[in-house]
Formats: structure tokens, sequence, C-alpha cells
């Protein structure tokens, strides 16, 4: 805190040495922020140095709101709780919590309707939208937690942060959980969102008709999807990890109807799908981890001129299912393809790409994509026979969707973030290993001790 | 005061562990599915739950592979071999259906004790890679692995009545093994090539009942990798059968009625049979 008053301070003196000198009103426990609010100058700081306020703001003169502490600012579920209307305001510290819950209104827990405002080092819980930016440009959101509220189902809930008719924002450093969509854009372009960690949400991002857009340094995990891209354009995303989307609808990255995106180095790991892609066209999918996913791509109608190259395919139960014949994606560029785990071909000038094409989908997948229902009989003897014989006798061979020049060994794509990945698993239980151990030694135990050889008694017992 | 039937399986049991074959089993078994829990899960790199579900995965299938083969070689064999033994126990004041069900159970006792170490490492494994959850769903597979060891103990039987010569017998039970094995699971898949997907949609995940094993594969998968393991299919299942839940009971179901029938079958050949 000392640190805090000390910038505080020397900020202070740096805003005396001005011209218009900015006041610092404080606002104690039990006093009104509104009131406070009231009697302000443009540029004034406003310290809250209580611990609780029970009010609804609105904030129309640009000043710096500053808590100390972490105070909290609740609404009591009513309206939005803080309300920015004057360009340039800046919220630091301050806990916000109690939107009213009603989603028809669009109820947030810091409304945002003017432009360069800052929301930085806060927290929001019991939200509806947590920060919900409307209309307005350049908003920074900085190193917040953002919570949703676990008590209402999914529909019910708002978006962690809520882009609207906003350009030029900048969202980094933050976490969301428990909201319906993590960051939703909403005709919101040329926004930067890296190093966020979004979690338990239903997509971690949600772009609809936004252009121009980027996201880096990103952790989504446990969500439904990732990241939903849809309706827009040339978005490039870099370094994310798209983790644990487990489920029937869950997916890694999903696209729907987009142009011109650019992935390169993420990692994608351990989801029911990895990459999804319906009706989109013109994507690039570069030097990305595609690892341990039920499904590693899905390409749906429409998909046109796509290119996946440089990417590693690691230890997926399944490469590829498509709705329709595909021959539009491309999926190596002029001097490479992917590397592929399940790959068993051949290298004989030891240029690094394999001689032999290989063959994304494999006859089970082709018949899968065929007949869902197939998928029972999936990693059981049957399938496998049929994948050897197919190895056997190319003739066989089903899928027209090949890769013409596979990588021999995993391209060495050393930005995806695999440290950020980490270890998801409840660690070790020692107690249950002693069980398996013992439960499963008894018998045989009991079999050895019984079968060793006795004289006597026993074998003329059994003699008969 | 021990009723018949235990001491008839007990005497089973005492005769089956003499046999060579069942330590034999027992120790390259454990060995096998060792070697897979351990490159599959230590060495792997990944921390995923796909490790553990791609490594149930091959165990499943080990265990899918060698147990009904072993059950069925020990249980032709034991059965055929003593057959002096089973007409003395016959000629006992003891009902025929009694003498079968004691030389089942002790049969069962045995290859259940051989194959539980196979089991039981990996799930130890899995308990110090993993934790508490992939130790628990692993028990479950365990679970269903030894129904299947009961399930082609009760068919070996049945085999044995049938047959009553020794060649036959291990032909019959060889056949039996390489058409669940493999072949049914070929023909399920061939029959894409002539129906219908509408019709599919029912056939093969009803097809999956007439199969022990493919019900204990798909039971296990269910469990460790969860239903959307299965993608659309998956959903189907849920669709057709209402929930996991309900669809997994059916599975168990399927499996209970797979083993309860070959003994009740077996007794009746026997009370029938003339020694």
């Amino acid at each position: 805190m000392h640190i805090l008053r000390n910038a505080m301070l020397c900020s202070l003196v740096v805003c005396m040495t001005l011209p218009a000198a900015a006041a610092v009103h404080t606002v104690e426990q039990g006093e009104s922020i509104s009131a406070t609010l009231r009697n302000v100058a443009p540029g004034d700081i406003v310290r809250l140095v209580g611990t609780e306020y029970r009010e609804n703001i609105v904030i129309d003169v640009p000043v710096t709101l500053v808590g100390v502490n972490l105070p909290v600012i609740r609404g009591g579920y009513q309206g939005n709780v803080v309300h920015v209307l004057a360009p340039g305001t800046e919220i630091r510290g301050v806990h916000v919590s109690e939107a009213s819950p009603l989603l028809t209104k669009d109820m947030a827990c810091i409304l945002i309707e003017a432009d360069d405002a800052t929301v930085r080092e806060s927290v929001v819980t019991e939200s509806l939208h947590g920060i919900y930016v409307k209309g307005a440009n350049r908003a920074v959101i900085v190193n917040n937690r953002i919570e949703g509220r676990l008590d209402l189902i999914e529909a019910d809930r708002g978006n962690g942060i809520h882009l609207w008719n906003s350009n030029g924002n900048r969202v980094a450093d933050n976490e969301i959980l428990n909201v319906r969509d993590g960051i939703y854009f909403s005709f919101a372009n040329e926004t930067e969102v890296a190093r966020n960690h979004v979690h338990d949400v239903r997509y971690g991002l949600h772009y609809m008709y936004s252009h121009d857009n980027a996201f880096y340094d990103n952790l989504f995990e446990h969500n439904v999807a990732g990241a939903a891209l849809m309706y827009s354009e040339r978005i490039l995303f870099s370094r994310n990890t798209f983790a644990r989307c487990r489920g029937y609808r869950a997916y890694g990255i999903l696209l729907q109807s987009m142009e011109d995106v650019t992935a390169t180095s993420n990692l994608i790991l351990d989801n029911s799908r990895g990459i999804f892609l319906n009706n989109a066209k013109g994507n690039v999918f570069e030097a990305n981890d595609v690892v341990d996913n039920d499904l590693a791509i899905q390409l749906n109608g429409g998909c046109d001129d796509n290119i996946f190259s440089g990417n590693n395919f690691l230890d997926n139960l399944s490469e590829l299912l498509l709705d329709v014949s595909d021959r539009e994606t491309r999926w190596a560029d002029e001097e490479s393809g992917n590397y592929w785990s399940r790959y068993r071909g051949y290298d004989l000038d030891k240029n690094g790409v394999g001689d032999v094409a290989f063959g994304v989908q494999n006859i089970f997948q082709v018949m899968e994509s065929k007949v869902p229902e197939v998928r029972f009989y999936l990693l059981s003897p049957a399938s496998e026979v049929l994948r050897a014989a197919e190895r056997a006798l190319p003739i066989l061979n089903l899928g027209d969707v090949e890769d013409p020049l596979p990588l021999m060994r995993a391209a060495d794509n050393h930005q995806v973030p695999w440290e950020v990945a980490g270890d998801f698993n409840g660690g070790p239980s020692p107690l249950w290993a002693a069980v398996y151990i013992i439960g499963a030694g008894l018998p045989l135990g009991a079999l050895v001790y019984l079968s060793r050889p006795r004289p006597r008694r026993a074998s003329g017992k059994e003699s008969t | 005061m021990k009723s018949a039937v235990w001491m008839i399986c007990w005497q089973e049991f005492t005769l089956n562990r003499r046999n060579r074959w069942v330590l034999s089993f027992a120790a390259l078994f454990a060995m096998l599915t060792l070697v897979l829990a351990y490159f599959g899960m230590v060495t792997s790199g990944y921390s995923g739950f796909q490790d553990f579900t791609r490594t149930s995965a091959s165990i499943i299938n080990l265990g899918g592979f060698l147990i009904p083969l072993f059950a069925m070689l020990v249980g032709v064999f034991s059965f055929i071999t003593n057959q002096g033994y089973f007409e003395m126990l016959a000629t006992q004041p003891v009902s025929r259906s009694k003498v079968l069900l004691g030389r089942y159970l002790g049969l069962l006792l045995t290859i259940l004790a051989a194959s539980l170490l196979g089991f039981g490492l990996p799930g130890a494994v899995i308990a110090l890679v993993i934790g508490v959850t992939g130790a628990q769903s692993y028990l479950m597979v365990v679970v269903y692995s030894m129904m299947l060891a009961m399930v082609f103990t009760g068919l070996s039987v049945l085999i044995a009545l049938i047959a009553q010569r020794r060649q036959i017998a291990l032909g019959i039970a060889l056949g039996v093994w390489v058409f669940y094995e493999l072949v049914y699971g070929m023909l399920m898949l061939g029959t894409t090539l002539y129906l219908s997907p509408a019709v599919l949609k029912t056939v093969l995940p009803v097809g999956l009942m007439g199969n022990p094993i493919d019900i204990v594969r798909v039971l296990s998968l269910l469990q460790v990798g969860g239903p959307h393991l299965y993608g659309p299919a998956g959903a189907t299942l849920i669709k057709l059968t209402g929930s996991a839940g309900l669809a997994t009971l059916i599975g168990v179901l399927g499996l209970l009625f797979w083993i309860v029938v070959p003994v009740l079958v077996s007794m009746k050949i026997f009370n029938r049979q003339n020694l």
C-alpha cells in the first residue's frame, strides 16, 4: 500500500505543478460516491478508502476512481452499478458487484459509454455483463478479474467483457470465468486481446461481425468453445492455448462464415473437436500444434481455399471429419505440408518430406463420415484390421483428402505455448495405487501360495 | 457347513491352480498391460486425459483379446480333461445343476485371480499419474473386463458340454473366439455397405449387444472418455436410451444376459446328458 500511496503522492505532486491542479476527493466508509461525484472537476481523483458502498454511480465527469484495498461497490441487483459517461475516465482497484440480472436490458457491472475509458486492477462479481463497452472506442481493460453468476443458467448469464460498436480497444491480462462468453465482440474492430485467461464459460472469445482483430497469448480452457469466430474477416491469432473443451458441442476453435483468418503457433489440446470450419474461406492455419483431440479437424460445407501447413497433428483419435467431399482445402504450401503422428511413409531423398502422400482420412474415418454410428467401433480390433488392410492394399483408399508433402518429423513450432498448458491432472493418488496393487496382488498371491507343491495331505486328497 | 456348490468350486479351483498355464498367463498378461500403461502414461510426454483414454483403450483391447482366449482354453481343457472326475461327481448325491455351477465358479475363480493382476498394475500407474478421477473410472474398466471373463468362462463350459471331445471343443472355442474378436466387428462394419444411414443409426448401436467384447469396449470407453468421445454417435446412443447412465445400465444388463444364459443352457444340457 505504501507504494500505491507514494505513487499517489507523486502523481499528486505532478498534478499540483500543472496549471489546473487535480483535486483529490476522499470518500470515507458510509459516505456516498455519487454525492462526491457531483462536486468534482475534470481530471480529479476520487479515492475510495472505505470497504463497502451500496449505490449505483454514474461518472459523467472524467475522473480517476481509485479504490484503496479493493473496496466493493454493490448495486443491490438494480440497474448498472458503475455507468461511465465521461471520456477518459479511469477506474482502478475497485470491486464492482451486483448488477441487475435483466439480460434484455443488457445490464452490466461496469457500463462504458464514453471513449478512452480505462478499467484496471479491478474485480467484477455477481455480474450480468461484467464490463460492457457500448458504442465507445479505445477502452483499455487490463488486469481485471471478472466472475459471472453460477446460480444462473448459461442462457441467462451475460458476457465477461461485451464490446458493441466499439473500435480500437485493448483487453489484456484479465481472468474471466463462469460467464456466457468470455469476451464478446459485436461490430467491434481493431481490438487487441492479449494474455487473458478465460475458463469455464461458453465461448472464450466470440466474434460477430468484427473485423481486423487480433488475439495473442491467451489461455482458454474448459469452455464449450475456446474461440468462436463468426461472420468476421481478417482476424489474426497467435500463441494461444485452446484446451479441454469437452462435450457434444465442444470445439477448440470454431470458424463460422469467416474469411482471411490467420492462425499461427497456437496449441489446440485435448478438445472433443480441435478445429471446426463451416462455410469458411481463405483461412490459414500455420505452425500450430493440434494434440490429443478426439477429432482434430471437422470441415463442413462451403469451405473453400483454406490452407493447413507446418502444423503438428499429434495423437488425435481421428484426424478429419467431412460432411461433404472436400477438394478445396490445401494441406501443404509449396514446400511442405504438416506432421501427422499417424503417418507411416518413408523419405528416400532425405529432404524431410515423406515420399508418399498422407491420406488424411483413413478408411475408418471415411466410413465414419458417412455413418457416424460406425464410431462405436473406434479403437476396436475390426477397425485396426481395416486400417492395416488399407495400408497393405492401397486400392482400398477411399479418402480423396491427402497431404502431398507430409513432414517426417514434427515441425519445431517453438512459439507454441506448451508451458502454459500445464498439468491438469488431479495429482498422484498413492492410496488408490496401493488399493490396486493389493486388490490385484492378493488373488494371485493366493493362487501362487496354494499351488506350491505340498506333500502328503493335499495330494492324497486330490488323487481320487 | 459348506454347501456342495462351494466344495465343488474349491475343488475345481484346487485342480486348476496346479495348471502351470494359469500362472504363466497371469505373468504374461500383467507384463503386457504394465508395459502398455507405462508407455502410455509415463513416457508419452503429454499430460492429457487423452493419454488415459488411449491407454485404457489399449488395455481394454488387450484384455478383450487375451481374457476370452484364456477363459476358453482353460475352461475347455479343464472340463474335458477331467471327464472322469466329472462323472464321479455326477454320481454323488448332489444335483447336476449344483455340480455344474460349482465347477463353473471354480473355473471362474481361477480365471479372475489370474487376470486381476494384469488389470491392477496399470490401475496403480494410472492412480499415480492421473489421480483419483482416473483411478475411479478405471475401476469400472476392471469390473467390465471381469464380467467379460465371466461371459467367456460360461461359453467355454457350454462348448465343452456340447462338443464332448477335446479337439472338437478346442476348435469350436477358437472359432467362437475369432468370431467375436474380429469377424463380428467386420460384419457390423460391413453392414454400412448395404444399409442406409437411417437404418444403421439403430442397427449399429443395437448390434453392439450381440457381442460381449463390443459391449465391454464401449462401456469402458464411455466410462473413461465420456459419451462425447463417440461424437454424433454418442448423441445417437443417448437419444436411443435416454441418458448415459441408462445406456450403461442397458450395456451391463446385456453383459449379465451373456453371463447367465450360457450357464443356464449348460445346466439344462448337463441335466439331460447321458454320461
